[in-house]
């Protein structure tokens, strides 16, 4: 369908003064093209202020407009850029907010740019007075769009057969504590970890350069305890080396340094290192062969209101286009936030090539991601051995599992901490397999793989009490 | 299956097996228990892939769907199916890991019914899981697997609005169903797809009340500062009605609407009075000639040393605070002196709206 179809209602000549942007952007008429843009926004309007006049607005200064009428506008074809507010409904459940669906134009976006992207859909409407609160809740890429994208540097695949470990999830650990290891200490308990049998190891996400560890120094013992712990077991291991910096360079850099000393895997906070830096990184891991670890440190601030601001699942399509192997995701059990039906909604989108669709899982809108890699699931945070069965029935194969107070807080130390997540796993993949049910069996399974691991039994008796249980703030 | 206590780590089995592999001797359900008796004699993936050419990822795949092969042998799956699947179709197999032996048998004799390739069978079997966590079946559909992938199909058709893609869905739905009452749920989605797009009508500009904040107390004012007891105590009082707090008057009188603060609506018979700084205690600016509003709660006439109150001083009133109690009377408690808002960007906010270039 031509753009034509719905026509700015133009006047003759200029005519100056506030606007009322309904007239040019709420076209409910507008059915999107296959090359749109498609933005869902929860929008949460002034008392009185009508929603279509809300969602026009939205549209109009996610795009072409602005509060009023200016010169320039008849320099411009508004009717092939501007942005279309195509639908409006009310939320369920919810008195004062509606989702209203905008349609933008291929145009309007740079290639291959989330930065672009975001900053042009998200960057100045949000304080909006005539909203109470917006949020983002999914984005529609066009295929014509995606392709513009690198995407994962490596995807799932190929981080299985460089890592040659297959049909299982992953299991990692951050260590701990967060701040104040010396590089010969940390790089000791990366070593004790990867010898119990996990797969990674992880810097924290604030560890980058600071005055009692500096990178290279940490790199150096990091890489001592991979080798050592690769000779010892037999199995490719990896730490991801947060390479996060304070300029591009610097990043870069560093994650030059981690492939000459043969590391497989860097990581990076891409909220706080930024969307630009995150795919320059991507790039380059691509170009030199190294997994990329992405930490969504700050992501709370931005996506926790139901209300207001972005949700995950836009951030997290965004770090599938932008770049990375490996993004955390929430534990849906464990410490921290996490609805199910949400999380597994957007767990799909990074990993699957094709997700319809489906609403009740958060997903708005069908996305076919075009063959571009998948992103493995992390769920990290609070979790312990028990709840093992729960982490594979909800994650899968694809995911990985990170156990840091997990790992590091066994009684008996950090490999036997190690030791006792692997064996946990592995008798938990291994009755999948053979058919139990591990949402009903899963305390049964461990308890039976216990008999044979004094390493699991001593975890399972520490950390039998703690549980979590707090109602999560962001529900569909 | 090949448990671990049938595999010996005796060199002989070993190459034995090695051998069946590098010939590809048999079915792959016996190259899946080949494999992973070769794993658990301690051979890496690696070795296994050097000496037979099976690559880890393909290992794997017939290790894993082995032992999904063994558990629809469990289940009771038809013998018809067993021999489809003993011959050919580890990576369908494999995908059905995720679920439990009742739904691998119901999905793998599915996927020989209807042919389904591996992808589709991904699909099967994620719907198939989700099915499994109702208690019993969604209205309209059955306990059968055809059904549960029916469902799916039709949950994502109803949400969809684009004619192209729900048909495609309903199409998906009408493949699996397998009941009657299944059809003709989602045959029921097909007269929905003549419904012509017509304009919306506009929105009704309803709002919801979310906080007690956003609706103000009407609350009587007694007048300005200084203020006799007299007129004071002659003020009446108010009754506001729910929900939206109406308050009914006879006869002329002021009054003054105060946010629905919680210390507001807690107020028995709250009463306003204008004053100038100059009338209150303990200011720092006495001298600000702004006018502020006291909020005082009348019902509340106890003596409180963390308050301040109304108390009568003669024939007028005084906000005071009273370290001790006191001979005084005292009129009321005050709740709140509210200062009128400060407007600095005055003529900005005159503007409809304001943005950020």
């Amino acid at each position: 369908m031509s753009y034509s179809q719905t026509t700015t209602q133009s006047k003759a000549g200029y005519s100056a003064g506030v606007k009322d942007y309904k007239l040019t952007y709420y076209t409910p008429d507008y059915t999107p093209k296959d090359t749109d843009i498609l933005a869902a926004f929860r929008m949460t309007p002034q008392p009185g202020v009508p929603p279509e006049e809300c969602a026009a607005a939205v549209a109009a200064e996610s795009s072409t407009g602005t509060w009023t009428t200016v010169w320039t506008d008849l320099l411009t074809d508004m009717d092939r850029y501007k942005g279309r507010c195509y639908d409006i409904e009310p939320v369920p459940g919810e008195d004062n907010q509606y989702i209203c669906y905008v349609a933008y134009p291929l145009d309007l976006f740079e290639e291959g740019s989330v930065t672009n992207l975001l900053t042009s859909l998200v960057g100045n409407v949000f304080g909006f007075k005539a909203l109470r609160a917006l949020r983002l809740e999914d984005l529609r890429i066009p295929v014509a769009y995606l392709k513009t994208f690198q995407g994962p540097p490596h995807g799932i695949q190929v981080e299985r057969d460089r890592l040659n470990k297959y049909g299982r999830p992953l299991l990692g650990c951050t260590i701990k504590p967060k701040l104040g290891l010396s590089a010969k200490n940390y790089g000791r308990a990366v070593y004790e970890c990867l010898r119990g049998g996990l797969d990674f190891t992880k810097d924290d996400e604030n560890i980058n350069s600071q005055p009692f560890q500096r990178w290279r120094d940490r790199f150096l013992f990091v890489a001592d305890a991979i080798h050592k712990s690769q000779a010892e077991t037999g199995e490719i291991k990896g730490h991801y080396l947060n390479v996060t910096a304070a300029t591009c360079e610097e990043m870069l850099k560093r994650a030059e340094y981690a492939k000459e000393l043969g590391m497989p895997i860097v990581m990076h906070d891409f909220l706080t290192g930024g969307f630009t830096a995150n795919t320059t990184l991507a790039h380059w891991c691509r170009d030199n062969g190294v997994l990329l670890h992405i930490h969504r440190a700050m992501h709370a601030v931005i996506d926790r209101q139901k209300n207001h601001g972005i949700h995950f699942r836009v951030l997290a399509k965004c770090l599938r286009m932008s770049g990375g192997d490996h993004i955390h995701t929430g534990t849906v059990v464990g410490k921290l936030e996490g609805d199910r039906a949400g999380t597994l909604g957007f767990v799909d989108l990074l990993r699957e090539n094709y997700v319809e669709q489906d609403k009740s899982r958060g997903v708005y809108f069908t996305q076919d991601w075009a063959s571009m890699g998948g992103v493995m699931a992390v769920a990290s945070g609070g979790i312990h051995v028990w709840h093992m069965p729960a982490l594979v029935e909800i994650f899968g194969d694809d995911s990985v599992l990170q156990f840091g107070g997990g790992t590091l807080g066994h009684p008996w130390g950090n490999a036997p901490g190690a030791t006792a997540n692997r064996v946990a796993l592995e008798a938990c993949v291994q009755a999948r397999n053979e058919g139990r049910n591990l949402a009903r069996e899963g305390g049964d399974i461990i308890r039976e793989a216990c008999k044979w691991s004094p390493e699991l039994a001593a975890a399972c008796e520490l950390w039998k009490e703690i549980k979590f249980e707090f109602d999560t703030v962001d529900t569909l | 299956m090949a448990s671990s206590d049938s595999v010996t780590n005796s060199p002989v089995d070993i190459d034995q097996l090695v051998t069946q592999l590098r010939h590809k001797a048999g079915t792959w359900v016996e190259w899946g228990k080949a494999c992973q008796a070769l794993q658990k004699s301690g051979l890496r993936p690696q070795e296994i892939f050097e000496r037979t050419g099976f690559e880890p990822p393909q290992q794997n795949q017939v290790i894993v769907g082995a032992q999904v092969y063994d558990s629809i042998v469990a289940a009771g799956t038809p013998a018809p199916v067993l021999a489809h699947f003993e011959q050919r179709g580890s990576d369908i197999l494999y995908e059905l890991r995720i679920l439990t032996q009742r739904d691998r048998a119901r999905a793998a004799e599915l996927a020989r019914q209807q042919g389904l390739d591996a992808d589709t069978i991904k699909d099967v079997a994620k719907a198939l899981k989700e099915y499994a966590y109702f208690k019993e079946p969604p209205s309209g559909f059955s306990d059968t697997a055809g059904d549960a992938i029916a469902y799916t199909y039709w949950k994502l058709a109803r949400q969809q609005s684009d004619l192209a893609a729900r048909s495609r869905l309903i199409a998906q739905a009408l493949r699996f169903a397998t009941s009657e009452m299944a059809r003709q749920q989602v045959e029921s989605l097909l007269t929905d797809l003549t419904v012509v797009k017509s304009r919306p009508v506009p929105t009704l500009p309803t709002y919801r009340l979310e906080t007690d904040s956003e609706l103000p107390l009407v609350v009587p004012l007694a007048g300005v500062l200084p203020l006799s007891t007299e007129d004071f105590q002659a003020v009446p009082v108010i009754e506001p009605e729910e929900p939206f707090g109406i308050v009914k008057t006879a006869g002329p009188a002021a009054w003054v609407p105060v946010p629905g603060w919680q210390v507001v609506l807690q107020a028995e018979d709250p009463v306003g009075i204008l004053a100038k700084p100059k009338h209150l205690p303990n200011v720092q600016n006495p001298d600000n000639p702004e006018t502020v509003l006291l909020v005082i709660d009348r019902a509340q006439r106890d003596w409180d040393a963390d308050s301040y109150c109304l108390t009568a001083q003669g024939d007028t009133v005084a906000v005071e605070w009273l370290p001790e109690p006191s001979d005084r009377q005292l009129l009321g408690k005050l709740l709140v002196v509210m200062r009128p808002k400060r407007i600095l960007d005055e003529n900005y906010t005159r503007e409809l709206m304001q943005f950020d270039d």
